[in-house]
C-alpha cells in the first residue's frame, strides 16, 4: 500500500476513534440509548403486529418522530465537533483531495474581484519558470472574475504573480508527480480563511481570492481507488465501530 | 461560483455520501462529514426508515393474502364468537373474604360495580391449592393428573432429590472435553413439563389473536400463533429461581437460604465488591462469572457513586437503582447478560448493599423467555426494562432480613407497574382476541404482611393489604376502560389466603409414628432426606402440599408394594392425619387429607403425590418439612415474615372470579376459565378438557 495510503488510513481511524470520545462527552448517551430502544421497538412492531394495518401505520408514525428526536439529539456533539472536523478535512483534502499539475497538463487560474469591472483595466498573470500561462485573461463581468489557463511544463514551484494595474498579488502554484500539500485557493481576510489555510490571506487589494483549479486525487487502499473522503468516511465509521462497544458508547 | 455551506447532521453526511457517488460534483461537499456518530446516526436512522418501509409495504402487500389465509382458519371461530375480545385480569392470591368485607365498607368500588352489573363467584381452586398447580389448571381447563403440575418441585424418583416440577434445563448433549475446557457442541434444551394444551393454543390455531403475559407456568413459551410472556418459575441467570446477594464490610458468618452474602472490601474512598453470575459456561471447577463494582462516597450524606463495567449509577440510602445491566463475559463471543437493581441499605459505620437476583435480560434473553423470541426485547425497548425471573418479588431478602418491608414494597409495587404497562399496551392493541396477564404482587404482599392483617404485628403496615387491596382495585377500573359491550372481562384469582402462624413438620409426625426411619440411630435428618433410611421408610413429604408413599417399582428405594398395601397405608395415614391436632395451641392442625386417586384421573397421576395434605387455617407445612428435612418438633412457630399463605386445605381458599358477563355456574372452578374462553369464541370444548363453559354463549 502507498505511503499516503497507510497515512490516510492511520489518522481516519484515529479520527474516528477521537471523535467517539468527544462523541460520548458530549452527546446525552441515556437520551439516545432510550430513543434507539424506541426506534428499535417501533420496528420489531410492525413485525408483531403485521395483522394490524392500524397498529402498522401508528408504529410509522412513532418510527418518524423517535428518528426526528433521534437526529435531535445528534445535533450537539455534531455541532460541537464540526469545526474542528472542518478544519482536519480542509487540511486532510489539501494533501489527498488534489494533486500539483503534472507535466504538461493545463489548469485554470480564476481570480474574483470585489468590485465591478469597467473592461478597460489590465490584468496580468506571470507563472514561475516551468509553468506557462497559454491565454490572455478571459473576464467575466457580471461574476468579476477574471480567468487564465496555463500549463506545467516540468515539476515546479513558486508563486503565480497577477498584475492588476498597480496592485500585485501572489498564488502558490506547484507542478509535478509527486504527491504533496497543495493550496486551491488563496483569500483575503475573511471567515473563509479557515477553510483555506494553505496560504496567508491576501492584503487589501481588491482581489477577494485567488484560485487554481488543481486535479482531484484519488486514493488506492485494499485494491480499490476512491476519493479520500470514501476512505476517511468508511475507516472511521469501521474504527468507531470496533470501538463503540470498549468506549461504551452508543450512536 | 461556490459556497461552503457548514450544515451539522444528516444533511452534511448526505453530502458526504453525495461525494462518495461522484466526488467531482460535489467538491466541496467533502466538508459534510462531520465523524462517526453522525455517520452512524444517519445510517442507523436511514436503514430503520428503509426497514420499516420494507416491512411495512411487505406487511401490506400481503396483508390480503395473510387475512384471507386466516379468515379461513378464523371462520369458524369468529362466525360462532360472543364477543370480539376477552380479557384475563389474574390477581393471584386475591382473597374473597378480605375482597367481599372491603367491597361491603366500599373501598373496592369497580369490583363491586363489575358484581352489581355482572357477576361475582368465589373460585374453585384446585387440589392442591399452590398457583403453579390452578394457574396450569386455569391454562388447560384440567385437573392436575392431565397438566401434571402438582407442587413447585417433584421428587426426582431415583434420588429423591426435589426437581423444578414445570421446567427442566439440560446442558448441551454434546461437549468437546479440551483439558478443562468444555466446548459444548450442541445448545441447552430447556422442557416444559406441563401438559396438555393451554386455550390459547387452541385459539390461535383458530386464528384468534392471543397475548399472555406472566401466566405462570409458561417457561419455556410454547410456540403458538400469539405473543407470551413467560413467568413463574422462569429462572434468574444463575440458573435458580432468585437469589438475591448481599454485600457488606462487616465481617460475618451470615448464610441465606436464598440468597449469598458477599464481602465489600475498603481501598481508601472506594468500596469494592464482585457481583456474582452464572457458572462459567466453558471451565470446569471454575469460580462463576463474576462482575466487579465499587462503591464510592460522593461526599452528600446517604449518596454513593456506583461504578460497574464502566458506567456510574448514583446510589442513594433506601432507594432502588432503576435495572443496571451487567454483561458476564465467558470468552469471546459467549456473554450471558443480566439486569439488577441495587439498593444501598446502608453507608456508615458499615455499609451494606443489596443486589436483587440477576434477571434475564429481556432485551438480550440467554434462554426463551417469550414467544416470539423478540416479543421480550420488544416489551423491554418500549416500556423499559423488566423483571423476568418467576418469582420476581424477593420475599426470601425479606424474610432474610437482607432488606426491610418498606424495599420490599417498594420493589414489588415496581415490578406490578412494570406488569401494568405490559398489561395496557396489549389491550391499547389487541382488536379482537385474548389479553391475560397475571398480577402477582397481591400474592407475594399478602405472604409477607399477612402478620399486620390479624394483629400479630403492629406499626405502619397495618393496613398494607388493604391498600394493595385497593390498588388492585383500580386497576380493575384502568382496565373496565377497554371493556364494551364485546369484550368479555374476567377479574380472577388461583386461590385466596389464609394466615401462616404455624408449621408442621409431617416428616418429623412419620418418623414419630414408625412410617420413616433414620440411618444409624439419628433423631434427625438434613436438608432432601440427608440421613433418611429408605429400606425402612414408608412414606415421606416434600414441598408444599404433598405427602408420597416410597412404593416399589416407582422410588428407587421403594418398600411398599403397590395395591392392596398401599391403599392400606393411604387409609391409615388419611385416618392418622385428618384431624391432627397441635398439643401446643390445642388447635386441630390439619383438617382432611385427600387420596389424590380419588380427586382426579389422568395419565399423569402417578407423578402425583399419593396424598395431599389439606392444612386448617393458621398451619402449613414446615420450612423444614418442605425442604424433606426431618427435625425434632412436629409442630413449630412460624417466625418469618412470610405469614400468609394458602397451601392448605382447597376448600378453605377459593379465589375470586368477578365478570362483567352473567355467569351460568354458580359454582365454578378455575377449571372452567379454559372452556369458557373457547366457547366465547364459538369453539367446543375438546374432549379431554374437564371444565365447564361457565357464561351463556350467544352469538353475537
Amino acid at each position: 500500500m502507498p505511503l499516503e495510503s497507510v497515512s490516510l488510513l492511520l489518522i481516519s481511524a484515529a479520527a474516528g476513534v477521537i471523535l467517539l470520545w468527544v462523541f460520548r462527552k458530549t452527546s446525552d448517551q441515556a437520551a439516545i440509548r432510550r430513543t434507539k430502544k424506541r426506534l428499535q421497538a417501533h420496528l420489531l412492531e410492525i413485525r408483531l403486529y403485521a395483522d394490524d394495518p392500524a397498529i402498522i401505520w401508528q408504529a410509522q408514525k412513532k418510527l418518524l418522530a423517535a428518528n426526528a428526536r433521534y437526529f435531535g439529539l445528534m445535533l450537539r456533539p455534531a455541532a460541537i465537533v464540526t469545526v474542528p472536523m472542518v478544519l482536519l478535512l480542509v487540511a486532510l483534502d489539501g494533501y489527498y483531495g488534489k494533486r500539483p499539475l503534472e507535466p504538461g497538463r493545463a489548469a485554470i487560474v480564476t481570480a474574483q474581484f470585489e468590485a465591478a469591472m469597467n473592461g478597460g483595466e489590465v490584468f496580468r498573470l506571470e507563472a514561475p519558470e516551468g509553468i506557462a500561462v497559454e491565454t490572455p485573461g478571459v473576464r467575466l463581468l457580471g461574476a468579476h472574475q477574471v480567468s487564465w489557463r496555463i500549463r506545467a511544463a516540468q515539476p515546479a514551484a513558486g508563486e503565480l504573480r497577477l498584475l492588476a494595474g498597480p496592485v500585485t498579488v501572489t498564488k502558490s502554484v506547484v507542478a509535478g508527480n509527486e504527491r504533496r500539500f497543495v493550496s486551491t485557493r488563496r483569500v483575503g481576510l475573511h471567515p473563509s480563511l479557515l477553510l483555506y489555510p494553505g496560504e496567508p490571506p491576501l492584503p487589501a487589494s481588491g482581489v477577494k481570492w485567488i484560485e487554481v483549479d488543481y486535479p482531484a486525487a484519488r486514493v488506492q487502499m485494499f485494491g480499490f481507488e476512491a476519493h479520500w473522503l470514501v476512505w476517511f468516511l468508511i475507516i472511521s465509521m469501521a474504527s468507531a465501530f470496533l470501538l463503540k462497544g470498549k468506549f461504551r458508547v452508543t450512536v | 461560483m461556490k459556497r461552503v455551506k457548514l450544515i451539522p447532521g444528516w444533511l452534511l453526511l448526505a453530502a458526504a455520501a453525495c461525494a462518495l457517488v461522484r466526488p467531482s460534483l460535489c467538491p466541496e461537499l467533502e466538508l459534510a462529514y462531520i465523524g462517526p456518530g453522525a455517520g452512524f446516526a444517519f445510517l442507523g436512522s436511514f436503514l430503520a426508515l428503509i426497514w420499516a418501509f420494507v416491512l411495512s409495504v411487505g406487511t401490506l402487500l400481503t396483508w390480503p393474502a395473510r387475512m384471507l389465509w386466516r379468515g379461513r382458519r378464523r371462520r369458524k371461530a369468529l362466525r360462532n364468537a360472543c364477543v370480539k375480545k376477552v380479557i384475563f385480569l389474574g390477581l393471584d392470591g386475591f382473597d374473597p373474604g378480605i375482597a367481599e368485607r372491603l367491597m361491603a365498607e366500599g373501598k373496592l368500588p369497580n369490583l363491586a360495580r363489575l358484581r352489581q352489573e355482572g357477576s361475582y363467584r368465589r373460585l374453585r381452586t384446585t387440589f392442591p391449592s399452590l398457583s403453579p398447580v390452578a394457574w396450569s389448571t386455569f391454562a388447560t381447563g384440567v385437573s392436575p393428573a392431565r397438566h401434571n403440575i402438582f407442587d413447585f418441585l417433584n421428587r426426582n424418583l431415583k434420588s429423591y432429590l426435589p426437581e423444578l416440577s414445570s421446567s427442566r434445563v439440560n446442558k448441551p448433549r454434546r461437549v468437546l472435553q479440551l483439558g478443562r475446557y468444555r466446548i459444548p457442541l450442541s445448545r441447552p434444551t430447556v422442557d416444559l413439563r406441563r401438559k396438555s394444551l393451554p386455550f390459547w393454543k387452541i385459539l390461535a390455531e383458530h386464528g384468534v389473536d392471543c397475548t399472555i403475559l406472566r401466566v405462570p407456568i409458561t417457561f419455556p413459551p410454547e410456540k403458538f400463533d400469539g405473543k407470551l410472556l413467560s413467568a413463574m418459575c422462569t429462572p434468574d441467570l444463575r440458573g435458580t429461581q432468585g437469589s438475591f446477594s448481599f454485600f457488606s464490610t462487616r465481617q460475618e458468618q451470615v448464610s441465606y437460604e436464598n440468597g449469598s452474602r458477599y464481602p465489600l472490601h475498603r481501598n481508601g474512598r472506594r468500596i469494592t465488591g464482585q457481583l456474582e453470575g452464572p457458572e462459567h459456561p466453558l471451565l470446569e471447577e471454575a469460580p462463576p462469572l463474576a462482575v466487579p463494582f465499587a462503591l464510592v462516597p460522593n461526599g452528600k450524606p446517604g449518596e454513593a457513586i456506583l461504578e460497574i463495567q464502566g458506567e456510574r449509577y448514583p446510589l442513594r440510602l433506601g432507594k432502588y437503582t432503576s435495572w443496571i445491566p451487567v454483561a458476564f463475559r465467558a470468552g469471546p463471543g459467549i456473554t450471558a447478560y443480566g439486569i439488577c437493581r441495587f439498593l444501598l441499605t446502608q453507608l456508615e459505620p458499615e455499609v451494606n448493599l443489596y443486589v436483587t437476583p440477576i434477571n434475564i435480560d429481556p432485551e438480550r434473553p440467554a434462554l426463551p423467555i417469550s414467544h416470539p423470541a423478540y416479543y421480550s426485547a420488544y416489551l423491554a425497548k418500549l416500556l423499559g426494562s423488566f423483571a423476568t425471573v418467576g418469582m420476581a418479588e424477593d420475599t426470601w431478602a425479606l424474610n432474610e432480613g437482607a432488606i426491610d418491608e418498606d424495599a420490599f414494597l417498594e420493589q414489588a409495587w415496581a415490578i406490578h407497574e412494570e406488569r401494568e404497562a405490559m398489561f395496557f399496551n396489549s389491550l391499547a392493541k389487541m382488536r379482537h382476541g385474548v389479553t391475560a396477564c397475571v398480577f402477582d404482587a397481591s400474592d407475594r404482599i399478602q405472604h409477607m404482611f399477612y402478620r399486620y392483617l390479624e394483629n400479630r404485628a403492629s406499626g405502619k403496615h397495618a393496613r398494607t393489604i388493604e391498600a394493595m387491596y385497593a390498588r388492585m382495585d383500580e386497576l380493575v377500573g384502568r382496565t373496565l376502560r377497554y371493556v364494551d359491550r364485546e369484550t368479555a372481562l374476567f377479574v380472577l384469582s388461583d386461590h385466596g389466603f389464609a394466615s401462616f402462624r404455624r408449621g408442621v413438620n409431617l416428616n418429623t409426625w412419620l418418623l414419630d409414628n414408625g412410617y420413616l426411619a433414620l440411618r444409624d440411630g439419628a433423631t434427625t435428618a438434613g436438608p432432601y432426606f440427608k440421613g433418611v433410611d429408605w429400606s425402612r421408610t414408608r412414606a415421606y413429604t416434600l414441598g408444599l402440599a404433598g405427602l408420597y408413599l416410597n412404593l416399589r417399582g416407582r422410588e428407587s428405594g421403594g418398600i411398599v408394594a403397590p395395591g392392596a398395601e398401599a391403599e392400606a397405608l393411604k387409609a391409615e395415614l388419611i385416618a392418622r392425619l385428618s384431624g391432627l391436632r397441635d398439643p401446643d395451641t390445642g388447635e386441630v392442625a390439619i383438617q382432611q387429607v385427600y387420596a389424590t386417586n380419588r380427586l382426579y384421573r389422568g395419565p399423569y397421576l402417578e407423578e402425583a403425590p399419593d396424598l395431599i395434605v389439606g392444612y386448617s387455617n393458621g398451619y402449613r407445612t414446615s420450612w423444614d418439612a418442605a425442604q424433606g428435612k426431618v427435625t425434632s418438633k412436629v409442630f413449630e412457630d412460624n417466625p418469618k415474615a412470610w405469614s400468609g399463605d394458602h397451601s392448605l386445605d382447597p376448600v378453605l381458599v377459593p379465589g375470586v372470579l368477578f365478570s362483567n358477563l352473567k355467569l351460568a355456574s354458580d359454582d365454578p372452578g378455575i377449571e372452567d376459565m379454559a372452556p369458557t374462553a373457547l366457547a366465547l369464541f364459538g369453539l367446543p370444548k375438546p374432549a379431554h378438557m374437564e371444565g365447564q363453559v361457565i357464561v351463556e354463549t350467544t352469538k353475537r
